[in-house]
């Protein structure tokens, strides 16, 4: 009995992985397969450019395309026969004793340098042709959330409840900028006509001036439930997902709820606004599609798992994936399905990148998958 | 969701984030109360276990005995039972009320592992397990704080692994039985009196402290409890930690003087719930035992 008990302690708890979205560059696809990893992949072969922190694991080269293909009807073919990645040499870059611990937040590029924060506290500028440190700052806890960029300056929020903002070029701390909240920042800011929105663990969303953090509402929103999720600005709103399990419209200018909705469980998901019409997924496995004015509920989807990642929009088809491993293609105006949904090996908990009429897909087991919106079909791409 | 989930896991899960709300947030009273309260329940089948290892213990020189005096395992067997059914011992009683807790205790490192978890997909799996309680849902996320330690991280300072090597030596000392005769049972008794504390103490150097704090709080009522329901009538403090007698070369039940069966068998009458009655009836012996001398 001692020895299971003893087994069961040792099992500890489950560390940090990571579900950082791709993001496509120029001719680069920025990804986490790996946890605690950020890898360079070329955007037509696949083939890895670079990997930050360099390591074992990283990808090697071949030649042969992509092979591991799925559809309605059956899963992908082995991954082992996929083609991928590749790479590479480590970068020309000496980088010691980088351990990321897990990337969440959608990495961020602009003028050649690549934006990311890491579950270690560090936030990292590197360039985005080697993978190479630029510059980094550590802050007080786990960087949940991705960055965002406003002129030349890149913000970033931390566990240890500080709004950071920075130099993009140099990495110092910019002008007089000074923001704490009440509680861990875990999403990504957003920056919008000079007025950065960001949300708290604290329960609340907060309105700050760009420059100098001084709140801009007379006092911020505060729900019932933590608020992991990024903003969604459209118009003069400002949709937001919360532990709470409402969806919240706030007006932009003074942070007063427009309307809610309340869903089944927790909404971890960042919305989409498109149209006029917002698409949400819940934990309590329902995508939502609610008139982005109103409120009012269009329709609901009901998925076989929870849904963390956000839907997205391609070739006319909204493409959600869901933590079971599971994809749907739904008719965006009335929900009804397109295709038979698509199994994955694994769950889906980073929002996908569309590419035209392709969405990218970084499932939990570090598969990039290639979803076909218009046939419904998937490709498996990396590793 | 599989049916120990449902009916342990879930459950527990939920009562201690009810808990840690209730005591404003702070996780930490929420495991101690909650580790107290298992306790409390699990309490007759530990006094149930507790007692048949007693019993066992006292008829241990006589199945010794049986086992050297019958080389046929039949013959051996036959004796054994027939010991047992003399001294109404049932073997199955030092085992049961273990079987019976152990599922409770799983569960409850499972919970532990579940609520603390400090990474954003350990709030995905655990808002699959919250009820849907407003009260419960909107605790989220709970302080991890608690005295000097981050419950979701291990503690660095060797003060949470002291206390827990500490108490789990004591819970050891008090529970080992103290008439072993055979040499290598007893060298193996002093092996694990050593091994276990040093183990513990460096699991809770390698697991969050949060299940440090389980371990300490559950070997502190342990020996509570043990102090004051289980222990030999007359026993204080300072023979509790004496060390072991060596062992006796030769066993002979029949040897065992009259007061030293008196003494044994004593803690399992003295288990009664009433502290009281207990007590009254340790001075009682004291008293007898004075009269002999």
């Amino acid at each position: 009995m001692l020895g299971l008990l003893l087994l069961s302690a040792c099992r500890g708890i489950a560390g940090p992985q990571g579900w950082a979205a791709p993001v496509a560059v120029d001719t680069t696809i920025l990804v986490s397969l790996q946890h605690g990893k950020l890898t360079a992949l070329d955007q037509q072969t696949y083939q890895g450019r670079w990997q930050f922190p360099p390591g074992s694991g990283t990808p090697t080269p071949t030649s042969t395309g992509p092979a591991a293909t799925g559809s309605p009807t059956g899963p992908a073919a082995s991954p082992t026969a996929a083609a991928t990645a590749a790479s590479t040499a480590a970068p020309a870059c000496d980088v010691k004793n980088v351990d990321l611990k897990g990337v969440y937040g959608t990495p961020l590029t602009a003028n050649g340098l690549v934006y990311v924060g890491a579950f270690d506290g560090t936030f990292y500028a590197l360039d985005l042709a080697g993978g190479c440190i630029v510059w980094q700052r550590e802050t007080g806890g786990a960087i949940i959330g991705g960055a965002a960029l406003a002129g030349s300056t890149v913000y970033v929020g931390s566990s240890d409840k500080k709004l950071y903002a920075f130099d993009a070029a140099s990495g110092n701390p910019s002008g007089s900028f000074s923001f704490t909240a009440q509680g861990d920042i875990w999403s990504t800011p957003v920056v919008d006509q000079g007025t950065v929105y960001v949300t708290s663990m604290d329960k609340r969303v907060y309105a700050l001036d760009a420059a100098t953090g001084q709140p801009k509402w007379p006092a911020p929103f505060k729900a019932d439930g933590a608020i992991p999720t990024t903003p969604a600005v459209s118009g003069d709103k400002l949709y937001v997902g919360t532990l709470d399990n409402h969806l919240y419209a706030l007006d932009k200018a003074t942070g007063e709820v427009a309307w809610s909705f309340k869903a089944g469980n927790w909404i971890w998901c960042d919305p989409l606004v498109v149209n006029g019409v917002l698409y949400v997924g819940g934990l309590d496995h329902n995508v939502y599609a609610l008139d982005a004015a109103t409120g009012t509920l269009s329709w609901s989807f009901a998925a076989k798992a929870p849904i963390r990642a956000q839907p997205a929009l391609a070739a006319g088809v909204l493409v959600v994936a869901d933590n079971g491993g599971h994809v749907y293609g739904l008719d965006p105006a009335t929900g009804q399905e397109r295709w038979p949904s698509l199994t994955l090996t694994s769950g889906v908990l980073a929002n996908p990148l569309v590419m035209e009429n392709e969405v990218l897909l970084s499932a939990r087991n570090g598969n990039l998958l290639r979803v076909d919106a218009q046939a419904g079909s998937f490709t498996q791409v990396a590793p | 969701m599989n049916p120990f989930d449902l009916v342990l896991v879930n459950p527990m899960t939920n009562i201690l984030v009810v808990l840690a709300r209730t005591f404003a947030g702070n996780f930490g009273i929420a495991i101690i109360i909650f580790t107290l309260a298992m306790r409390g329940l699990t309490f007759p089948l530990t006094l149930r276990q507790i007692r048949a290892s007693r019993a066992m213990s006292v008829i241990q020189p006589r199945l010794q005995e049986i086992q050297k005096k019958h080389k046929d395992p039949r013959r051996r067997s036959e004796e054994t039972m027939k010991l047992y059914k003399e001294a109404g011992v049932n073997p199955a009683g030092c085992i049961l009320p273990m079987i019976i807790q152990f599922p409770i205790w799983i569960a409850l490192y499972q919970t532990i592992r579940l609520v603390l978890g400090s990474t954003p997909e350990s709030f995905i799996g655990l808002s699959q397990r919250l009820y849907p309680w407003a009260y419960v849902r909107q605790a989220v996320p709970l302080e991890n704080r608690f005295l000097w330690m981050n419950l979701a991280e291990p503690d660095t300072t060797f003060l949470l692994a002291i206390l827990v090597g500490a108490s789990t030596w004591v819970q050891q000392k008090m529970t080992a039985p103290k008439n072993i005769t055979d040499e290598r049972q007893q060298s193996m008794n002093n092996t694990m009196l050593w091994m276990m504390p040093l183990m513990f103490a460096w699991f809770t150097l390698t697991v969050p402290s949060g299940l440090g704090v389980y371990w300490a709080a559950t070997n502190l009522v342990g020996i509570a409890l043990q102090y004051f329901y289980m222990r030999p009538a007359g026993q204080t403090w300072r023979e509790i930690f004496l060390p072991a007698p060596a062992p006796a070369r030769r066993t002979a039940p029949a040897q065992q003087s009259k007061e030293e069966k008196e003494e044994e068998e004593e803690p399992v009458a003295a288990t009664e719930p009433a502290a009281s009655q207990s007590r009254t009836k340790r001075r009682r012996s004291r008293g007898r035992r004075r009269g002999k001398r």
